[in-house]
């Protein structure tokens, strides 16, 4: 765990502002990127990355470093997004097209069949199996850290990783 | 690490955000400036209706009181602007300010 970062969010407590512009420059990607995976939109992504860098503003005082500072981060996002759930299982059928054609157009390097085969492929994953992809595969997290953030069982974590790995390959071929 | 890997983690890694986004920070800033001055608010509120309650209840007590001897409303006088003044001391010197932000904390967390 980064001293650094901990030393952050210990002045984020004592209400610097200063210390939480850096944590949200040095952060925002890997929140953001997560919920990204886990929500059909990227602005209401966004909109969540937004709310949960807000309540660490709120509650950085209960930051008690048993994990790293973006473990936290992603445990805030995580729980925001479970209680957001049902409002994105509405809007999932209403804009999983529209969002299709949208992706299209932005750029990359990965071939884009590739790009919307594993994007659609996650949406259909249950939520819990996504989330545990997005942290071990894309944010960089370890199956243990998944584990802390999600509240769930290291075995647990382990089978979605494993499960979600091989419908995405499976999708891809 | 194998073909599909490979692409695996270059499909799952496309779109990701910019390591840097200023417009991203300044709109998280703003929601902190909301939330502030919502709390701010809702502390004036709760506040001057604490403070209403107060000034009516004691009215009539401080009334006889005053009435009872000049020297007294003199007394009044003097305790509400020692009031008036630690009140703005809490509002500019910032150590104070700091104290009853705290207070404030303490109270609605």
């Amino acid at each position: 765990m980064s001293d650094d970062d901990v030393a952050l969010v210990t002045a984020v407590g004592d209400g610097s502002e200063l210390a939480f512009n850096q944590l949200v420059d040095r952060h925002q990607q890997a929140v953001r990127t997560f919920l990204r995976k886990l929500l059909v939109n990227d602005a209401d992504a966004d909109d969540l990355a937004q709310e949960t860098f807000l309540a660490a503003w709120t509650h950085a005082r209960s930051f008690r470093g048993e994990a790293s500072v973006r473990a936290w981060l992603c445990g805030i996002a995580w729980r925001k997004a479970k209680g957001a759930q049902r409002s994105w299982v509405r809007q999932r059928t209403r804009d999983t097209e529209h969002h299709g054609q949208w992706s299209t157009a932005s750029g990359g390097v990965a071939p884009m069949e590739d790009r919307l085969a594993v994007k659609r492929a996650l949406q259909t994953l249950p939520l819990e199996q996504r989330a545990a992809v997005s942290l071990c595969l894309i944010c960089g997290f370890s199956h243990a850290e998944a584990a802390g953030i999600l509240g769930a069982p290291l075995g647990t974590v382990k089978s979605h990783v494993l499960r979600g790995r091989e419908r995405l390959i499976r999708e891809m071929a | 690490m194998s073909d599909v890997d490979t692409r695996l983690s270059a499909a799952l890694n496309a779109d990701e955000p910019p390591t840097r986004d200023a417009v991203f920070r300044v709109e998280v800033l703003v929601r902190v400036e909301q939330a502030r001055f919502r709390l701010q608010v809702q502390r004036t509120v709760v506040f001057a209706i604490l403070a209403a309650v107060v000034a009516v209840a004691s009215a009539p007590g401080i009334t006889a009181w005053i009435a009872a001897d000049d020297l007294r409303l003199w007394l009044v006088a003097l305790g509400t602007a020692v009031a008036s003044c630690v009140l703005s001391l809490v509002l500019i010197v910032p150590r104070f300010r700091r104290m009853a932000s705290d207070v404030g904390r303490l109270l609605y967390p």
